[in-house]
C-alpha cells in the first residue's frame, strides 16, 4: 500500500514538472514575439533624448544672450543715474542756500519785531506802576494817619489797663513770695532743729559716756542683761 | 571625754583668752612629733607654753588622758581644739573697759542664767555712751543709753533752748 501511494506521488510530481516546462517554454514564445516592438520604443526614445538635449542647449544659449542684454542694459542704466544724482545734487545746494539766506533774513526781520514790541510793552508797564505806587503811597499815607489818630486814644485805654494788671499782678506776686519765704523760713528752721538734735546727741555721746564712772557703767551692763534674762531671750 | 577638758574651759572666758589658747594648741601639735616619741606632752612644749597651759597639761597627764604615745598626744590636742571651736558665743558691746573681775562676774552670771560655759566676744564703743548691746542665738537686743537718748530726741521729750 505505502509503495503505491509513494509510486502515485511520483507520478504527480513528474506531470508538475513537465506542465511548468510547458509554461516556461510558451511564456518565452511570447516574449519573443514582443522584441520588435521593444527595438522600436529603444529607438523612439533615443530620438527623444536627442531631440531633448537640442532643446535644452539652444535655451541655454537664449538665457545667456539675454542675461548679457539685461546687463549692458544695467550699467547702462547706472551711468544714466551717477549723472542725474550729481545733477540733483547740484540743484538741491543751490535752493538750500537760497532758502538759508532768505531765512535768516526773516529771523532778523521776526526778532527786530519782537524787541520793539517788547519796549513798547515795558515802557507802558513802567507808566502804570509809577502810576500805581503813587497812588498806594498816597492811600497809605491816608490810611496811616486814621491809624494813628484811632491808636491814641485806644492806647491810652490800653495803657490804663496795664498799669491795673501790673498793680494786681506785683501785689499777687508780693503775697507769693511772702508766703514762700515764710515756708522756707519754716523748712530752714526744722533743718536747724535737726542739725542742733543731732550735735546735742553727738556731744552727749563724746562726753557723757566718759562722765559715768566704772560702776555705774557695770550696773547698767548688768541691768540690760537681766532686762534680756527677762524677756526670755536666755 | 569632754570632762578632762571642764578645768580648761572654765578658765576660758572670752574669745581673746580662747584665740591665745588655740594658738598654744598648734604649738604643742607642731611639738608632738618634734621631739622623742616616749616623751611626755608637758616635757614636749617646754618653756614655750603659758603657765596655765602648761598646768593643764600636767593635770592631763595625771589623770591619764595623756601617755606618752605621740599620736595619743595628737589626737587628744586635736579634740581639744575642736571642743573648745564648738563653745557657744555671746556677742557684748559695751561702752568702757572692763576689768577682768567683772568679766568673770559675767561669765558667772552667764553660766548660771544658760547652764553652760558661753564663750564673751567683747567689743568697745564708746559711741553707745554706757549700757549693752547683745546678740546670743541669732537675737538682738539694744540696751545702749545712746538709743534712749536718740528716743527722747525723737518723742521731743528733751529740747533745746
Amino acid at each position: 500500500m505505502g509503495d503505491e501511494v509513494i509510486l502515485a506521488a511520483l507520478i504527480l510530481n513528474l506531470l508538475a514538472i513537465l506542465m511548468i516546462l510547458f509554461l516556461v517554454y510558451k511564456v518565452d514564445r511570447a516574449l519573443g514575439g514582443f522584441e520588435p516592438y521593444v527595438k522600436d520604443i529603444e529607438q523612439m526614445r533615443y530620438s527623444i533624448a536627442r531631440r531633448g538635449n537640442d532643446i535644452l542647449a539652444k535655451t541655454i544659449s537664449v538665457a545667456q544672450e539675454i542675461v548679457r542684454n539685461a546687463i549692458a542694459s544695467s550699467q547702462k542704466n547706472l551711468r544714466v543715474s551717477e549723472s542725474l544724482q550729481e545733477e540733483m545734487a547740484g540743484v538741491m545746494r543751490q535752493g538750500l542756500s537760497q532758502n538759508l539766506s532768505e531765512t535768516k533774513q526773516m529771523m532778523q526781520n521776526s526778532m527786530n519785531d519782537i524787541v520793539d514790541a517788547y519796549q513798547k510793552q515795558f515802557n507802558l508797564l513802567a507808566n502804570e506802576v509809577q502810576a500805581s505806587a503813587m497812588f498806594a503811597h498816597n492811600e497809605l499815607l491816608e490810611s496811616t494817619k486814621g491809624m494813628i489818630d484811632s491808636f491814641g486814644a485806644s492806647m491810652k485805654t490800653e495803657l490804663e489797663g496795664l498799669r491795673t494788671s501790673a498793680a494786681e499782678r506785683i501785689s499777687q506776686s508780693i503775697v507769693d513770695a511772702e508766703k514762700g519765704t515764710k515756708d522756707y523760713q519754716e523748712l530752714k528752721i526744722k533743718e536747724i532743729d535737726t542739725k542742733i538734735y543731732q550735735l546735742i546727741a553727738e556731744v552727749a555721746k563724746k562726753t557723757l559716756g566718759r562722765s559715768i564712772d566704772i560702776s555705774a557703767h557695770e550696773e547698767l551692763v548688768m541691768e540690760a542683761l537681766e532686762k534680756a534674762k527677762k524677756e526670755k531671750m536666755f | 571625754m569632754e570632762e578632762p577638758f571642764e578645768a580648761l574651759i572654765s578658765q576660758i572666758k572670752t574669745k581673746d583668752e580662747l584665740y591665745l589658747l588655740l594658738d598654744e594648741i598648734e604649738e604643742a601639735k607642731r611639738r608632738v612629733y618634734q621631739y622623742k616619741q616616749t616623751d611626755n606632752l608637758s616635757a614636749k612644749v617646754g618653756e614655750t607654753a603659758s603657765v596655765k597651759f602648761h598646768d593643764l597639761i600636767i593635770g592631763l597627764e595625771k589623770q591619764g588622758v595623756l601617755s606618752k604615745s605621740a599620736a595619743s598626744q595628737n589626737s587628744c590636742l586635736v579634740k581639744l581644739k575642736k571642743h573648745l571651736t564648738n563653745l557657744p558665743e555671746i556677742k557684748l558691746i559695751i561702752a568702757f573697759r572692763p576689768r577682768q573681775e567683772f568679766i568673770d562676774e559675767l561669765s558667772s552670771w552667764l553660766k548660771d542664767a544658760t547652764g553652760q560655759t558661753i564663750l564673751i566676744d567683747l567689743t568697745i564703743q564708746e559711741s553707745i555712751i554706757g549700757g549693752l548691746r547683745l546678740e546670743y542665738g541669732g537675737e538682738y537686743r539694744d540696751y545702749s543709753l545712746v538709743k534712749k537718748l536718740e528716743e527722747q530726741f525723737q518723742t521731743g521729750h528733751i529740747k533745746y533752748i
